[in-house]
């Protein structure tokens, strides 16, 4: 399989975790002010209870997994930022797996830090891509951070993958009821 | 728990909340592991048609063009941080190559003021550079300066490859270089993207700048050119995020 359609895949699935992102923000803020919306929140924390860390937990596993493809199969060179948005994912495909494992909710206390971290490296990654002049004035001749080695659909680069992942990790995480069945 | 009788809901609710709770526990995450699985689905097929990978044609001349080669002194690195910069005065190396059509060139001096500039078709900021060159050019803004490109830092896993259809596009009507194999970027002493090096009448370099340029900047860089002396201290950009401590 080329590594244009890998990159697609990975693409549509940052859309899907910023569509849930979307969806649950919006649900947990209309939840505030009305009652079929807090009702929604409720019936989609019933879901979560049983597979919400297993599902943040996945995210982060695929992130991870899609992450090493870029760099070891298609040879896109990370560079500073990358590294910084890595720390941040990595630890929390192992943490989020462990957590999911013993139904330990309670884990969110330091995953949404991380993945909050990750969020804002991703954030500044995502303007330098679009606004190269912010960073410095010329292309470093190795690895520059704003040089887009991937883009589809006119704007979801790999930082925003990222952002998307990240983003529907705390979304899912925070939606998650406090105790598990 | 003394108290729960009390808070029994009526019958109605009761019923309902069973129903919610059968729902929720009967379904262990199915929906949502429905769900994943549907869009991991949807997902890989719209990649598959989507994702299509587009080739270039095997005559291109990015991948038919010979190594360029280089005779004469290669200039120095260039290093932002040196008051005065060691190769102002040094002459060009003669770099000999292909051109964007695939034609024989050779950048050399050659009796007039150069801009040489080189170019990388995966750096954003040559990406900003070669539509505001392209404008100043038509506009004749460069007169009696000769512009040659050299595009180097060929990189087939990067994006906006190959810079011969990149250049073409944007109407690049420059002479200029293929460098495959990034040798004319090493002897002219390149150290970032994009990378200029303004030459005298007489062959000698005036002087060389690393990173963007606006075009008022290559103006009053033209101006050593056509003279043929070094510009005055300040006038070349030290291209850089550290610019501002040098005023």
């Amino acid at each position: 399989m080329s590594t244009s359609v890998i990159t697609t895949f990975f693409a549509l699935l940052a859309l899907a975790c910023a569509a849930t992102v979307v969806v649950g923000a919006g649900l947990a803020l209309a939840a505030r002010v009305n009652d079929g919306a807090r009702a929604a929140v409720d019936r989609v924390g019933d879901e979560l209870a049983d597979a919400g860390l297993w599902l943040a937990a996945a995210i982060a596993a695929v992130a991870t997994a899609g992450s090493l493809y870029l760099s070891g199969v298609a040879g896109f060179t990370p560079c500073t930022l990358c590294w910084y948005q890595r720390i941040a994912m990595y630890p929390l495909a192992v943490i989020l797996v462990i957590a999911a494992w013993r139904r330990d909710i309670s884990a969110r206390v330091y995953v949404i830090p991380i993945a909050a971290l990750g969020a804002l490296v991703s954030c500044y990654h995502i303007l330098i891509e679009r606004f190269p002049d912010l960073h410095s004035a010329g292309c470093d001749p190795d690895n520059p951070c704003s040089l887009i080695w991937v883009e589809h659909f006119g704007f979801v680069t790999i930082p925003t993958m990222a952002l998307a992942g990240f983003g529907a990790i705390i979304t899912i995480v925070a939606l998650t009821p406090r105790s598990a069945p | 728990m003394s108290n729960r009788p009390n808070r029994r809901p009526t019958r109605d609710t009761s019923n309902r909340v069973a129903e919610a709770r059968g729902a929720g526990s009967g379904s262990n995450g199915l929906l949502i592991g429905g769900a994943v699985a549907v869009v991991l689905v949807l997902a890989l097929l719209v990649a598959v048609f989507v994702g299509r990978d587009t080739g270039i044609p095997e005559n291109d001349p990015t991948l038919t063009a010979e190594p360029v080669s280089v005779t004469g002194t290669a200039l120095p690195t260039f290093d932002k941080s040196l008051a005065t910069d060691p190769a102002v005065g040094m002459t060009l190396p003669t770099m000999t190559g292909d051109d964007l059509d695939g034609q024989p060139l050779t950048i050399a001096p050659s009796g007039n003021p150069q801009m040489i500039v080189y170019l990388a078709h995966w750096c954003p900021h040559c990406q900003n550079e070669v539509p505001e060159l392209v404008t100043w050019l038509s506009q004749g803004g460069n007169g009696d300066v000769e512009v040659r490109g050299v595009t180097t830092g060929i990189d087939a896993k990067k994006p906006n490859y190959p810079p011969t259809k990149w250049l073409k596009s944007e109407n690049w009507t420059v002479p200029t270089l293929i460098d495959p194999s990034g040798l004319a970027a090493e002897s002219s002493g390149l150290s970032g993207y994009p990378y200029f090096v303004f030459v005298n009448a007489q062959g000698a370099v005036t002087a060389r700048v690393s990173g963007e340029l606006t075009i008022d900047e290559i103006n009053s860089l033209l101006v050593g050119a056509r003279s043929g002396s070094e510009p005055s201290p300040g006038t070349i950009g030290d291209q850089g995020p550290s610019s501002p401590a040098d005023g």
